[in-house]
């Protein structure tokens, strides 16, 4: 394969105002290469594809592409020259097919000017048959998953004739087949000559699919190295500027009696006859593919979903658990795995957020006081160092980080005794992730039980005392910490006994 | 402390600067082009006319908060003021019976929009619409087409006298208003309220009863309609079947121009405040400069445009 330079990005330099978020970063892009960008949440990552986007416009430096300098003012001009940004977020209108979101903006007309749904159809099949994906043009994007949902967006720049491709996190919501079948395609459009842009935390990733690494820091560039010669440790260290002395944080806690025990628990739809315990002090992983019901089965443990059977035992007591209301009057807490979605109001500030659980603590005769309030948020604030200006700050504007601190001091102000963390690090940049996982580590020292639903296996390997893993609806395995073993739990993830 | 204490004044100036200067502006053109408008008496005149409205407004505000709408208050406000009419007048209630009654019609209404709305899930403006259509056929019935004549001094005197050279009606408002003020930012109810609408999902997974919660201001918003229907048959001392029609109106459209969001979570009770102003200054100045009523309309919706479209850019350049 011909390697030629089809994206160069030189000194490319941004500031608002007096804040200088980018300063000389330059960046290569071959022809069927893919090019990681990793960095902390501010490093400059997402200006910089924003600059190549067209959204910014850098202050300095040069963009060329296939050798020609050229300027990107708008978005439109950048999709001219074939630069397709995947965003994070999925974008599409659920109750359309996929062809009409594929060919959304720029239909296909008949030679009467009408909209030709039935081209539309035939040369998105076409897209999909060569990416040997199973779906049907004709499908409506609501009945797809989220991850089914995020290759719609791939099918959608890639029919556009996309010749460089910026993912940004797109993993973040696929299971692991679904990331299998998006790294088969990102092979094959390596093959084809297409640049790729990649953008993830999940450093393990990086090394399968990508071929060099640029790694920002504080708008800088501080390393571009090939993926083949990189190794993990050299990479976190270039990321945070800092030894990060160990990354997750696990000490050994003394597991005392059974707090939480589901008997058979039941959901009609989600989950079926699912058992299991746990203890003060522990923390107990759930381990599974993205629909293998995990997030169901908390939310049904924790009342937001209705069961269909079974029983929940606190403290040895059989509950009725009808509404989150319920279950947070028993001490059980459920940090979502929808942040944005679920956990926060981002139209709120980090002061009323922190306090909406624990808000009838702060009432004295019929009105709210603020003395306590914001004592309490003071508190967290320094505990957690979360990066605030004021407790004034809209959530909305914080980084994933911050916002999880921020959920996180909401549920904790309550003294749960069972907390269940969905994805507790999902979005989050890789030094918020450590501090993360050293407040979990106190949480359990301090004797609550904790339940971790994650998607990364190497999350549960190193922070979990048991694990059970979960395949449609099922538990399929109970693993003690001496037994975990990536391949022995993928396997459980993947088929049911 | 990160916490730094600023002015509550300056602050209600900064968040509101876009409508005081609509206001102002509004003020200025209205003084030039009429002297009759800068006078006390015009000025009493002005708060009294729009007292109604603004103890509506109040009610409009809570379910706008909530990313929903309550299209029945015109409704409420002509059913609980016929049904004050036909007590005194057909059938000889005593007033301290009548009173809690008028108001409490309202409240019943609210009470159905609320458990339509919360409990079965209808969305507020169908639910709403339904009641609206629904209050006005009472009114309708009721009167029989007939406007129904209230003699009777006290109960007239309820939206009649004055303390000192101010309406009653002035201070009904003013209590309401603090009475919602207090409620939005200094109770549960109200921290609810805005959660609600800010995030129904998150609200609800934070142990807020959402379905109790999304009910009451509806109870409440009737209960407010109520009372402007008493307000307004004790001011005609008659209440006609038409009477509160289009009410709705005037008290979105406050609480619209006083900056809160349609989709609900942001907004304020100060902000509405001068929403009503600004509604109010627009109808006054408009009816002393002896524009027919038809062309007031014609411009109240342009302003309202003008309010908003000044209001949507403003924020935009922000972000």
């Amino acid at each position: 394969m011909k390697e030629t330079k089809l994206l160069e990005m030189t000194g490319i330099t941004k500031a608002f105002a007096s804040n200088v978020v980018l300063s000389g970063v330059n960046l290569t892009v071959n022809s069927g290469e893919a090019v990681a960008i990793l960095g902390e949440n501010g490093a400059g990552k997402s200006t910089l594809i924003k600059i190549l986007g067209g959204i910014y416009k850098a202050d300095s430096g040069e963009i060329r592409i296939d050798g020609e300098a050229k300027t990107i003012p708008t978005a439109r001009i950048a999709a001219d020259y074939g630069i397709q940004i995947i965003h994070q977020e999925i974008i599409l209108v659920p109750d359309r097919t996929i062809a009409a979101n594929v060919f959304l903006g720029r239909e296909l007309k008949n030679s009467l000017g009408m909209v030709d749904a039935k081209k539309m159809e035939e040369e998105t099949q076409k897209v999909i048959d060569d990416l040997h994906i199973d779906l049907r043009a004709d499908q409506m994007v609501r009945d797809l998953t989220m991850g089914m949902q995020q290759l719609v967006e791939i099918i959608k720049v890639i029919s556009a004739d996309a010749r460089i491709v910026v993912m940004d996190e797109p993993t973040s919501s696929l299971s692991q087949g679904e990331v299998e079948i998006l790294f088969g395609i990102i092979r094959l459009l390596k093959q084809k000559g297409v640049g790729i842009i990649y953008i993830s935390h999940r450093l393990e990733e990086l090394f399968e699919i990508t071929d060099r690494i640029v790694v920002l820091r504080d708008g800088a560039m501080v390393g571009d190295v090939k993926t083949k010669e990189a190794n993990r440790d050299d990479l976190i260290r270039m990321m945070v500027g800092r030894e990060l002395s160990s990354f997750y944080t696990r000490n050994r806690h003394k597991i005392q009696g059974t707090a939480l025990e589901v008997k058979d628990l039941s959901h009609h739809k989600f989950f079926k006859n699912a058992s299991f315990h746990a203890c003060y002090g522990e923390i107990v992983g759930f381990a599974g593919l993205v629909g293998a019901g995990r997030t169901e089965l908390m939310k049904t443990v924790f009342g937001a979903y209705q069961k269909s059977g079974g029983e929940i035992f606190l403290d040895g007591q059989k509950v009725e658990i009808h509404s989150p209301q319920d279950a947070i009057s028993r001490g059980i807490a459920y940090v979502s795995e929808d942040r944005r979605g679920e956990g926060l109001i981002l139209k709120n500030d980090v002061k009323f957020n922190m306090g909406l659980v624990c808000l009838k603590d702060f009432v004295r005769g019929i009105r709210v006081k603020n003395g306590k309030w914001d004592e309490m948020v003071e508190d967290y604030r320094k505990k957690f160092s979360i990066k605030i200006t004021s407790p004034q700050q809209l959530t909305g504007n914080l980084s994933g980080g911050n916002q999880q601190k921020v959920v996180l001091s909401k549920w904790l102000a309550e003294n749960p005794k069972v907390i269940i963390l969905d994805e507790p690090t999902r979005g989050i940049d890789v030094g918020a992730k450590a501090e993360i996982y050293g407040i979990i580590d106190e949480l359990a020292a301090s004797g609550a039980s904790i339940i971790i639903v994650s998607s990364e296996l190497p999350e549960i390997i190193n922070m979990c005392n048991r694990c059970y893993v979960m395949c449609e609806g099922k538990i399929t395995g109970e693993l003690d910490e001496q037994d975990f073993d990536q391949e022995a739990m993928m396997h459980l993830m993947t088929t049911m006994e | 402390m990160l916490n730094k204490k600023t002015s509550p004044v300056l602050s209600y100036f900064k968040r509101n600067i876009g409508t005081i200067i609509g206001l102002l502006v509004l003020i200025v053109v209205v003084s030039v082009a009429t002297p009759k408008f800068m006078t006390q008496s015009n000025m009493l005149n002005l708060f009294k006319a729009n007292s109604v409205n603004a103890i509506i407004s109040c009610g409009m505000l809570m379910a706008i908060l909530m990313g929903e709408i309550d299209i029945s208050v015109g409704s409420i406000v002509g059913l609980s003021g016929v049904v004050a009419a036909y007590t005194i007048t057909n059938l000889n209630f005593p007033l301290f019976l009548v009173i809690p009654l008028t108001i409490l019609v309202g409240g019943v209404v609210g009470l159905v929009n609320g458990f339509f709305i919360s409990y079965l899930e209808v969305p507020a403006f169908v639910a709403t619409l339904a009641t609206q259509c629904i209050g006005r056929g009472l009114t309708e019935i009721l009167t029989n087409g007939v406007t129904i004549r209230i003699r009777n001094d006290v109960y007239t005197g309820l939206g009649n006298s004055t303390i000192g050279p101010i309406s009653i009606t002035i201070f009904y408002a003013v209590a309401i208003l603090i009475f919602t003020w207090f409620l939005l930012n200094r109770t549960r109810f109200g921290y609810y309220i805005y959660a609600l609408g800010g995030n129904k999902v998150a609200a609800q997974y934070s142990g807020v009863n959402v379905r109790k919660f999304n009910m009451l201001p509806y109870v409440l918003i009737g209960l407010f309609s109520g009372l402007g229907g008493m307000i307004w048959s004790a001011r005609l001392g008659s209440a006609a079947a038409m009477l509160g029609s289009g009410f709705e109106m005037d008290a979105i459209a406050a609480v619209v121009i006083g900056g809160t969001s349609m989709s609900g979570g942001v907004g304020t009770v100060g902000g509405t405040f001068i929403g009503i102003l600004i509604i109010g200054v627009i109808t006054n100045g408009l009816n002393l400069m002896g524009i027919n009523a038809f062309w007031q309309d014609v411009f109240k919706g342009l302003i309202i445009m003008a309010a908003v479209v000044f209001d949507v850019m403003r924020k935009r350049k922000k972000n």
